[in-house]
């Protein structure tokens, strides 16, 4: 901490503050009768999201996955909790890059495959498979 | 350092650090930076050098992104346990009582942390919060777990070095060392007439822990704080009083909170402003004052009031300033103290209300108005900063 380099004494302050005030209004009258009946309002986070803290979003770039429903710029739900498994479609780490593509095992390899004729698989060794997490949804606006 | 690199792979195996507050010195370093010597707490400006010579990659400290991770790895272990205690960013404790298998569930929770996050987590397990943090320690030089049983505590206390222990600070430590203690076992079979003549409570509470008797809960820490500090440089240098103000203000909101959030009061008060004793052109000014508080208290409103006195006196127009900070002190719990009867009986509850509302929705949802102007200002350079991956709509990561 800095040297102290003065002390002074302070005035006197005020004892009071004045404070606003504020009182609520009392509501009178009938209840609604229509309150019993409320349901929550819908939250598409209900829908989308299984586990809040294992979910993360990406978006996607580019048309590899195009007839998987995918296309470029969506937003892609990612769970990190689900187990990885043959056919799911999967956000994987392949050299520094993320890339999302549908999984499959075969011959003891690890395939990424495109949902693009116009794209080629990606084909790696099962110990050099790194994934981000199963992909549960994609959102799209217009 | 972890959550850089769950969105950033290709920071993996190079050497990454991340810096302080406004880019001051480094704060985490991966094993590559340590191996090439970077000391934590370097200053950046001593690094340079290294920095080119190995391309080291260097990020600002993230605090969106950490913050983020961190509340999903809190409540995962909340889902998966009864009751826990957040004690910082990255620590917390979780009481395990009636837990049959406890190597077993820890190694699944450690697993689960790591699938569902990315965040590599380290887990102790002991009969109390000190020695749980001893077996925490243990933990990071094994496989992630440790669990210190009851019949090994002994052997592991004897050559465990004082300073190794959680609530032994710098003081606490020259204080023990000068009475011949430099183990925990020493601290173990201490006699009670030397703990009591020579150390306060603290000490006494700590040799209970390692005996094994757990009198610190959840949420009871080994030692309140004796001082709260904020002080902080800024980004661009500030010239008006306002704004300074409002940067004072600020860290009165922040280190009142902290005082009530260890139910204790302060009754003195200090506020520092420097201008940038680095530059050879700008003039020079530091200047600091103290005041004694009327009592003991942890009202913000008041500590503001009396703070912003003591600015209005220390401030001078036509300098460039470069940091400021306030110090409570003279803290004491909040039942032992005396009140003054002229002193007005104020708002703690509005206080009380603010704090909850802020722990439960995020910082600074609620603040007083003053604070609210706009502070682009005196904001903390943080040139290298990440993306926020996870809080951001324009940041999340890309995939092809």
């Amino acid at each position: 901490m800095d040297n102290i380099s003065e002390i002074h004494a302070l005035p006197e302050l005020p004892s009071k503050q004045p404070l606003p005030f504020y009182l609520n209004p009392v509501q009178a009258g009938f209840p609604s009768p229509a309150e019993d009946y409320v349901d929550a309002t819908l939250d598409l986070n209900d829908y989308l999201i299984d586990r809040p803290s294992a979910t993360y979003f990406v978006r996607v770039s580019g048309d590899s996955m195009i007839n998987a429903g995918i296309n470029s710029g969506d937003i892609l739900i990612v769970d990190r909790s689900k187990t990885v498994h043959h056919g799911a479609i999967v956000v994987a780490q392949v050299d520094n890059d993320f890339t999302v593509k549908r999984l499959q095992y075969k011959n003891g390899r690890v395939i990424l495959c495109p949902e693009n004729d116009a794209f080629k698989p990606i084909v790696i060794s099962e110990d050099q498979l790194v994934t981000m997490g199963v992909v549960t949804g994609v959102v799209r606006r217009f | 350092m972890s959550c850089e690199r769950i969105f950033q792979p290709e920071l993996n195996n190079k050497p990454v650090i991340v810096l302080s507050n406004n880019d001051g010195c480094a704060i985490a370093r991966s094993n590559e930076a340590k191996s090439l010597g970077i000391k934590m707490g370097q200053p950046l400006f001593q690094l340079t050098d290294i920095i080119k010579r190995y391309d080291v990659q260097v990020r600002s400290t993230n605090f969106a992104l950490y913050g983020d991770m961190s509340n999903r790895m809190m409540s995962i272990i909340a889902e998966l346990t009864p009751k826990i205690e957040i004690y910082s960013i990255d620590e917390c404790f979780v009481d395990v009582a009636g837990i049959p298998d406890l190597g077993a569930w820890a190694m699944t929770l450690k697993q689960t942390i790591y699938q569902w996050t990315g965040l590599p987590v380290s887990i102790g397990i002991a009969r109390t919060k000190v020695l749980s943090k001893l077996a925490n320690k243990l933990a990071k030089s094994c496989s992630g777990v440790y669990l210190i049983e009851a019949k090994e505590e002994q052997n592991i206390l004897t050559v465990t070095p004082i300073d190794d222990l959680w609530g032994v600070g710098k003081k606490l430590s020259l204080g023990l060392k000068s009475v011949g203690i430099y183990t925990a076992s020493q601290i173990v079979n201490a006699s009670d007439t030397l703990i009591r003549d020579h150390f306060s409570v603290v000490l006494s509470r700590l040799q209970a822990e390692l005996r094994g008797q757990s009198v610190l809960a959840l949420d009871d820490h080994v030692e309140a704080r004796k001082q709260i500090i904020c002080s902080r440089s800024f980004g661009n240098t500030i010239t008006e009083k306002d704004q300074l103000q409002q940067v004072i203000l600020q860290f009165v909101s922040l280190a009142t909170e902290k005082l009530r959030r260890q139910y204790s009061e302060a009754r003195c008060l200090q506020v520092t402003i420097n201008t940038n004793a680095h530059s050879k052109i700008a003039k020079q000014c530091h200047r600091s004052a103290i005041v004694t508080l009327p009592t003991h208290t942890a009202n913000t409103a008041v500590v503001a009031k009396y703070a912003n006195q003591l600015l209005a006196q220390l401030f001078k127009p036509g300098y460039q300033y470069q940091r400021a900070g306030i110090m409570l002190m003279d803290i004491a719990l909040s039942q032992c103290h005396q009140y003054d009867l002229m002193e007005a009986s104020s708002n703690d509850h509005m206080d009380e209300v603010k704090d909850r509302i802020n722990r439960r929705f995020g910082r600074d949802k609620i603040q007083s108005a003053r604070l609210m102007i706009d502070n682009q200002q005196w904001k903390m350079r943080q040139d290298r900063l990440s993306k926020k991956f996870t809080t951001s709509w324009q940041d999340i990561l890309t995939v092809t």
